[in-house]
């Protein structure tokens, strides 16, 4: 192969390696352009780092236009591609104070914007009039100190600066080597790998960020477990079973049985993440009535209806219903002590109700503000994500209706619906 | 719409579209000045159109590129057509360096320039992705507040559709120019010159034509950016 470059000037080792590298330079920051514009999670500091690797591609782009031309015109592509090699050590450095910056904090970084800034266009005026390879690089190297400056100076961690300077020291050895030889070109290469390497970190840092946000996650749910453990119930449960061993030792047994099968099921439902069969949910319901009838409240019964039982729920979500007919239906009035509950098929929805036929409206105080139950809300929140559910609750003066409304299709009951409709 | 919209970028981005638009028809415009048929035509002349003021001014219109590509990363998020306009943005800076890598691999390979039509393809390709963007770009916004639209009179309505149909017009133009460099210019590269210049010019025109309505976008977006501000958001 000829490697005959310009008009008739003959191919030279510098020459080869030049070529070879800015076309490896141009390969990595497709490859880095790609992925990094993949990124789900759009943030100011990637915009930043995206505009320094299109710049830089296209200093690379002028650097290979610069090969099949004249060397006078090679001249102008060469400065071309320098003030863009340029340009890009001012938005490294706003992704760097991005980077920095703490979130909601005011944005510190003018100084140093605004020096990089005056720098590249010193270095571009310089490059357009000036046209001396060594000053050229010697001001980039200029350019990269007042970067290096920066890192020491305004950097927060010592992790995040020790990668930053170790990504540094390649356009810092890239104009060095330019210094020494002006045949040398690798100044475009040297600035990829820099950001290659910021680019790892970056990854790292978002690694770093999703194992915080599980650890965040997994504290919210044992929050939400000690908010859905009511304390005054399990300890009015145990009290009413202590009192059982000197009434009725024979029923203390099932109770605790009962305690510990409800307090497993509330902890396996807390931290299981995907639908559980209508039957085991309805085990955990049993188990908690059988708790409740032990407790000295006001005496209930429970009715149940299911035209259907077949099909998938999202745990803990007709629980928290039953015990709300309980202690707020039935509990906090002097009429009724009925519970219904029950399924049915309707229009392509399973529905489950929780009726009671207790104080309902009356008991409203006209001064007492009608609220959301965080509980309630719970339930009406991880229906809507788990299967497209629904939770309506009306409340009338002969008692309060719950209806949980799950589609057919996602609850997975396999019976179509208006089949049993005939 | 998305809760954190940069705002700031929509104003700013309303100026740096119509000035790569602008920095465009300057371009081309001084090409076809270059091969001119009182200049003479040679195939110095034609190689001469795309040196001096146009290379310059493809530098400025890369640079404005890589700034509309930040303003659109920042705004991806507010409606599906300004992501993908994002995208066209991106393909143009991939397509302009791939194009002059192949290209200058081809050069080494076959000096005598016989593959030369298939670059004559190529390079038009980053062009037609920077209309392409700036079509959806606008497209997008129009999409998002259609409260404005309701509200404009019909003149701005017009003005919408007469944008629409000018970027269409300018993608369809550029086709018509590569087929004619493709199947006339290389078939008969002596004779029939002067559709390439016919062709330079019609572009220019073309181009020139435009700017009203490019001024009527930047027009456009401040107006949202406004009627935004003085709904407090």
């Amino acid at each position: 192969m000829d490697l005959t470059l310009g008009s008739s000037t003959p191919a030279t080792v510098f020459d080869i390696v030049n070529i070879s590298l800015a076309l490896a330079g141009i390969v990595l920051a497709f490859i880095i352009l790609i992925v990094s514009f993949q990124l789900h999670n759009r943030r100011i500091r990637m915009g930043w780092f995206l505009a320094a690797c299109c710049i830089t591609l296209g200093g690379l782009m002028f650097q290979i236009a610069e090969l099949d031309t004249g060397p006078d015109d090679g001249d102008v592509y060469t400065v071309f591609a320098r003030i863009l090699y340029a340009l890009s050590a001012p938005l490294f450095s706003l992704y760097f104070i991005e980077t920095e910056r703490e979130e909601g904090e005011e944005w510190d970084g003018k100084f140093w914007a605004t020096i990089q800034f005056l720098m590249a266009i010193l270095v571009s005026a310089f490059a357009v009039f000036g046209g001396n390879p060594y000053l050229m690089s010697a001001s980039f190297l200029s350019q990269c100190l007042i970067v290096l400056i920066m890192l020491l100076f305004s950097s927060k961690s010592l992790r995040a600066s020790v990668g930053f300077i170790l990504g540094l020291i390649f356009p810092i050895t890239a104009s060095l080597f330019a210094m020494a030889d002006s045949r040398i070109d690798v100044l475009g290469f040297g600035i990829i790998l820099q950001l290659l390497v910021v680019f790892f970190g970056y990854q790292l840092d978002t690694d770093r960020e999703v194992l915080q946000s599980k650890a965040e996650l997994s504290e919210k749910r044992v929050s939400l477990l000690m908010e859905q453990i009511h304390p005054h119930f399990i300890y009015n449960s145990l009290q009413q079973i202590t009192l059982l061993c000197d009434e009725n030792a024979e029923a203390v047994k099932p109770a605790i049985l009962n305690f510990s099968g409800y307090l497993r099921k509330k902890f396996q439902a807390l931290t299981g993440e995907s639908m559980i069969p209508f039957t085991e949910e309805m085990e955990h319901v049993e188990m908690y009535i059988d708790l409740a009838n032990i407790l000295p409240s006001r005496h209930f019964e429970v009715e149940k209806h299911f035209e259907v039982t077949d099909f998938k729920i999202p745990p803990l979500t007709l629980q928290p219903l039953v015990e709300n007919a309980i202690q707020y239906g039935i509990g906090m009035s002097e009429e009724g002590d009925q519970i219904r509950i029950g399924s049915r098929l309707n229009r392509g929805w399973i529905e489950i109700y929780v009726e009671d036929d207790g104080h309902g409206k009356k008991t409203r105080l006209p001064s007492q503000k009608s609220y959301k139950s965080v509980g309630t809300e719970n339930v009406r929140t991880r229906l809507k994500l788990l299967c497209n559910g629904e939770l309506s609750i009306n409340t009338s003066e002969t008692g309060t209706v719950a209806v949980i409304r799950i589609p057919d299709s996602t609850a997975g009951s396999g019976v179509l619906w208006g089949a049993d409709r005939k | 719409m998305h809760e954190t919209t940069d705002y700031n970028s929509i104003r700013s981005i309303a100026y740096f579209i119509p000035a790569l638009i602008l920095t465009m028809a300057i371009r081309v415009g001084t090409s076809a000045f270059m091969v001119s048929p009182g200049k003479g035509i040679s195939n110095e002349t034609l190689f001469r159109a795309e040196e001096g003021v146009p290379l310059a001014l493809q530098l400025v219109e890369y640079i404005l590129v890589v700034i509309c590509f930040i303003f659109l990363y920042r705004l991806s998020d507010v409606h599906v057509w300004i992501d993908i306009s994002n995208t066209m943005f991106l393909c143009y800076m991939l397509s302009s360096v791939a194009v002059r890598v192949v290209e200058w691999i081809a050069f080494k390979l076959d000096p005598n320039g016989v593959a030369e039509a298939a670059f004559l393809v190529a390079g038009e390709i980053p062009l037609i992705f920077i209309l392409l963007g700036v079509s959806f770009f606008t497209n997008g916004m129009r999409d998002v507040y259609p409260e404005i639209l309701e509200k404009s009179k019909p003149k701005q309505k017009a003005c919408v559709l007469a944008r629409a149909l000018w970027i269409i017009g300018m993608c369809l133009l550029i086709l018509a120019e590569l087929f004619l460099e493709i199947f006339i210019l290389h078939l008969k590269t002596p004779s029939t010159m002067p559709y390439r210049i016919i062709s330079f010019v019609l572009v220019l025109l073309f181009i020139l034509s435009g700017i009203p309505f490019t001024l009527r976008i930047q027009n456009f977006c401040y107006s949202y950016y406004m009627f935004c501000y003085n709904r407090g958001r």
